[in-house]
C-alpha cells in the first residue's frame, strides 16, 4: 500500500510539472501564474487520491505541498535571482567589460519593473518621467505600509 | 476526514501567527535590530520547534501539520526577502515618496542611492565569492566562475531560457 501512495505522490508532482511545461512553452504564461496553475491541479489530484484511498493517504497532498513550495523556490531562484546574472554575465560577454555589461543588463530589467509598476497602477508616465501612481494610497498600499512599520524595512537594504 | 482536515489546518495557521508575531516581535529587539536574516531564521526556528512538540504530542495530525510548516518555509522566505531586498518593492517606495516626476536614471539613482555600479556589483560578487561560485581569476585581472560555478550556469539554462548564451 505505502509503495502504491508514494507512486501516486510521485505521480502528482509528474503532473504538476507537465502543467508547468504547457503553460510555460505552449501557453507563454508568466512564472506564478503557471506555478499556480499547476499547484492547483497536482492538490485537485492529490487531495482527490487521498479522499478516495482514507484518511492514512492524507500525506499525500500534504507531501506534494512540500514539493511545490520547494521546487517553486529553486525555480524562481534560478529564474529572478540577481546573484546568478551576475555569475551568468561573468564570462559570457567578453566583449564588453563585465561592470557595462552587467549595467546594460540592469536598465533593462530596471525598465521592466517601472513598466510592471505603472501597469499595476501604483506608477503613472508622462513623456519620459514617471510619478506616483494612483494606487499609491489604495488599501493594498496601507497594507503595505503598515507591514514595512511593522517589520522595519529599511529602503536600500538590497544595495 | 474532513475533521483531521481542519484540525490540521487550524494548527498550521496556529503556528502562522506565532511566526508572524515572532517576526514582528523580534525585529524589535536589540540584538536583532537591523537584521533581517537573523530574525527570520530565529522566527521560522521557533515555528519549526513548536510544530515538531505539536507532532509529537498530538501523532499524525501533529505530524502532517509539521509537513505543511516545512512547505511553507520556502514561501516565508520568499515573502520576508520580497519585503527586505525586494527590488520592485524599492522601486515602488521611491516613486510613492516623491512628488516630482523621475526620469529613468533619476528614479534607478534614487533606488540604487547612487552607487549602481560599484556597490551592487561587488556585494553580488562577495556573495558568489562566499559561495565559493567565483574566484579571483589567476591568468587576467579580474574574477572567474569556478568549476561550481559553470555547473550552476549550466543547470539554470535548463530551468530557464532567459539566459541565452552569448555567440
Amino acid at each position: 500500500m505505502v509503495f502504491v501512495q508514494v507512486g501516486l505522490l510521485v505521480l502528482a508532482c509528474v503532473i504538476q510539472h507537465a502543467v508547468v511545461l504547457v503553460a510555460d512553452r505552449l501557453l507563454h504564461w508568466n512564472l506564478m501564474r503557471s506555478q499556480l496553475a499547476s499547484a492547483m491541479v497536482g492538490l485537485i489530484f492529490s487531495g482527490g487520491v487521498a479522499a478516495v484511498l482514507g484518511k492514512d493517504s492524507l500525506w499525500i497532498p500534504v507531501g506534494f505541498t512540500v514539493f511545490w513550495t520547494w521546487q517553486l523556490f529553486i525555480v524562481s531562484l534560478f529564474k529572478k535571482s540577481l546573484s546568478l546574472r551576475v555569475l551568468i554575465y561573468l564570462g559570457e560577454e567578453p566583449e564588453l567589460p563585465f561592470e557595462e555589461a552587467l549595467k546594460k543588463e540592469m536598465l533593462t530589467e530596471f525598465r521592466t519593473r517601472a513598466e510592471m509598476l505603472r501597469s499595476a497602477g501604483y506608477a503613472q508616465r508622462a513623456n519620459e518621467c514617471y510619478l506616483r501612481g494612483d494606487r499609491a494610497n489604495s488599501l493594498s498600499a496601507t497594507i503595505d505600509n503598515v507591514a514595512m512599520r511593522l517589520f522595519d524595512v529599511k529602503l536600500g537594504n538590497l544595495f | 476526514m474532513i475533521t483531521l482536515v481542519l484540525y490540521m489546518l487550524s494548527l498550521v495557521v496556529l503556528i502562522g501567527i506565532v511566526h508572524v508575531a515572532a517576526l514582528a516581535v523580534l525585529t524589535w529587539l536589540p540584538p536583532f535590530q537591523g537584521k533581517p536574516m537573523r530574525v527570520w531564521i530565529a522566527s521560522i526556528s521557533l515555528s519549526l520547534l513548536l510544530s515538531l512538540i505539536a507532532a509529537i504530542r498530538l501523532g499524525p495530525v501533529g505530524w502532517l501539520s509539521l509537513g505543511l510548516v516545512i512547505a511553507a518555509i520556502p514561501l516565508s522566505f520568499m515573502t520576508w526577502s520580497v519585503l527586505h531586498w525586494g527590488a520592485t518593492v524599492t522601486m515602488w517606495r521611491v516613486i510613492r515618496n516623491t512628488n516630482t516626476p523621475l526620469d529613468l536614471g533619476e528614479w534607478q539613482a534614487c533606488v540604487t542611492k547612487g552607487n549602481f555600479k560599484g556597490n551592487l556589483v561587488e556585494n553580488r560578487l562577495i556573495l558568489l565569492k562566499r559561495t565559493r561560485l567565483v574566484r579571483i581569476s589567476r591568468n587576467v585581472p579580474g574574477w572567474e566562475r569556478t568549476t561550481l560555478g559553470n555547473s550552476l550556469v549550466c543547470l539554470s539554462r535548463a530551468f530557464s531560457d532567459r539566459y541565452p548564451k552569448a555567440d
